[in-house]
């Protein structure tokens, strides 16, 4: 029973090892999205809005595509999408950026990203940004930063549109696409289960009555190279 | 020298083994499949940036391995009600009375049986959804799907007791099969469709409290039916515990006094 246990685990081991080294490296690819509204910072001449949080749940390797869309009715003369570690923002930014003028504020962003991203503003009020690919390495928290007056909601249109048009203000979605890169670690771990299983496939098939080990050995003293086949 | 129930339990295993062996291979490559597919989306969380004043609702708990179960789960099933079934074909065609003419009792008899169709495809079940788990990253086993992998061999494990309980009672393979499948695939729509029956009828809206006799036979499905209202896997299993054991118990209680073979 030990030996059909111990064979298991190391079929069960060689094709996750082969799936795992295959599938998430060429098709794999998940993406969450998380959507709001509102700025977080709203001034005259710029705003921000503090959108999403992105954590890690696993311990690997893991490379990240984000970017944003959504709607703002205002004009605005330049914005960027910003993916900036939780512990610098929380620790200094977010209370220092209210104060600053607008190239500070920029300036200081731009300064502590992991990567950032220019916000294009498209037809029918729809917002869409460049993508930035990173290695996801401590908490991120990602933010639109939006040069304009962004204290005033500008009313919809009254001819009817072509298409709906949101609500007045800012509508945001932020969109985080995660593959997941195996490295040595996972082929280390792969190689102790292999391990396990094999002495576990020993130690039951040594103990068996019809042991496949034994059958084999017996096997190769019958068959010895270089000595013709007997009739 | 090995007590014979295991000695006996390896030699079904033996008897089955080229089945058993392509039905957990078969499992196991469709798991890492799945597992490898849902990987990159249990390997971030994305939320909403915390504003002042927001408020948390409460969230269901996160079912991560649902899709996987879905479909592995019920081969799983299968697999252990037809190797349950097994043994009524022994003793319909009177195979168990050769083996029982060897010193071997009723009692090692029935529990090899037990080991052979329950405990080993539950155990190669658990490896192999663990291994992938394990070599991607071992922090996960302890956060994501612990309850759900807990829910669904127990399930599976009632299921493959009643089977072979039935075997045990009537000698007939085919009904044993029949019983395993009619417990497991029809039952559960019964038993729902009995539950939106009284609940409808008493104007009530179901809790997971209410829902509880559910997970009696079938933990793993309340669990999934009713994790938006609360229900709590724990719960699930120390409902469905004593029902398993107490089956369990049966088969051997009726082997020890009442098992006769042709």
């Amino acid at each position: 029973m030990l030996r059909e246990v111990g064979l298991f685990i190391i079929v069960s081991m060689l094709l996750t090892t082969l799936v795992l080294l295959y599938l998430p490296t060429k098709f794999l690819f998940a993406q969450e999205t998380v959507c709001g509204e509102g700025f977080t910072m709203s001034r005259e001449d710029l705003g921000i809005t503090e959108g999403a949080l992105v954590s890690r749940n696993m311990r690997v390797k893991l490379l990240l595509e984000i970017r944003v869309n959504g709607f703002y009715s205002n004009n605005m003369s330049d914005a960027y999408l910003f993916a900036i570690p939780e512990k610098i923002y929380k620790g200094s930014l977010e209370k220092t950026l209210p104060y600053l003028e607008k190239e500070e504020v920029l300036r200081l962003l731009k300064d502590n990203a992991v990567g950032f991203a220019k916000v294009r503003k498209l037809s029918f009020d729809r917002l869409e940004s460049d993508t930035i690919n990173l290695v996801l390495e401590d908490p991120l928290i990602l933010l639109l930063y939006i040069e304009g007056n962004t204290t005033q909601t500008v009313s919809p249109p009254s001819t009817p549109p072509t298409m709906p048009v949101p609500p007045p203000g800012i509508h945001y979605c932020f969109v985080v696409g995660t593959k997941i890169v195996i490295e040595n670690e996972q082929l280390i771990r792969a190689a102790d289960i292999a391990v396990i299983g094999l002495a576990i496939f020993i130690a039951g098939d040594l103990r068996s009555e019809d042991s496949w080990l034994k059958k084999l050995k017996s096997y190769a003293r019958k068959i010895k190279p270089g000595e013709p086949k007997q009739e | 020298m090995r007590p014979r129930i295991l000695l006996h339990s390896s030699y079904i295993l033996g008897r089955l083994s080229k089945e058993l062996a392509a039905a957990m291979a078969g499992l196991a490559i469709i798991q890492v499949i799945f597992l490898s597919m849902m990987a990159p989306r249990m390997a971030i969380r994305v939320t909403l940036y915390p504003q002042p004043g927001y408020v948390a609702y409460p969230q269901p708990p996160p079912m991560m391995l649902a899709p996987v179960l879905g479909i592995t789960g019920f081969l799983y099933a299968m697999l252990t009600v037809a190797m349950g079934a097994q043994m009524g074909l022994e003793l319909e065609r009177g195979d168990s009375a050769l083996y029982l003419s060897h010193p071997i009792s009723r009692l090692s008899y029935v529990a090899s049986w037990i080991i052979a169709s329950i405990f080993i495809p539950s155990l190669m079940f658990f490896f192999s959804l663990i291994i992938p788990i394990l070599i991607l990253e071992p922090h996960l086993l302890l956060g994501v799907g612990g309850g759900e992998i807990a829910l669904i061999l127990l399930q599976v494990s009632t299921s493959g007791s009643i089977v072979l309980l039935t075997a045990a009672l009537f000698k007939k393979r085919s009904l044993a099969l029949a019983v395993g499948i009619f417990e497991y695939l029809m039952a559960p729509i019964l038993l729902t469709l009995i539950a939106a029956i009284i609940t409808f009828t008493t104007h009530t809206t179901p809790s997971a409290g209410n829902m509880l006799w559910i997970a009696l036979l079938y933990p793993y499905n309340y669990y999934m039916m009713f994790g938006y209202l609360g229900a709590n896997w724990m719960g699930a299993a120390i409902v469905n515990m004593p029902v398993f054991s107490m089956l369990t118990a049966l088969l051997l209680a009726y082997t020890r006094w009442g098992f006769e073979v042709k």
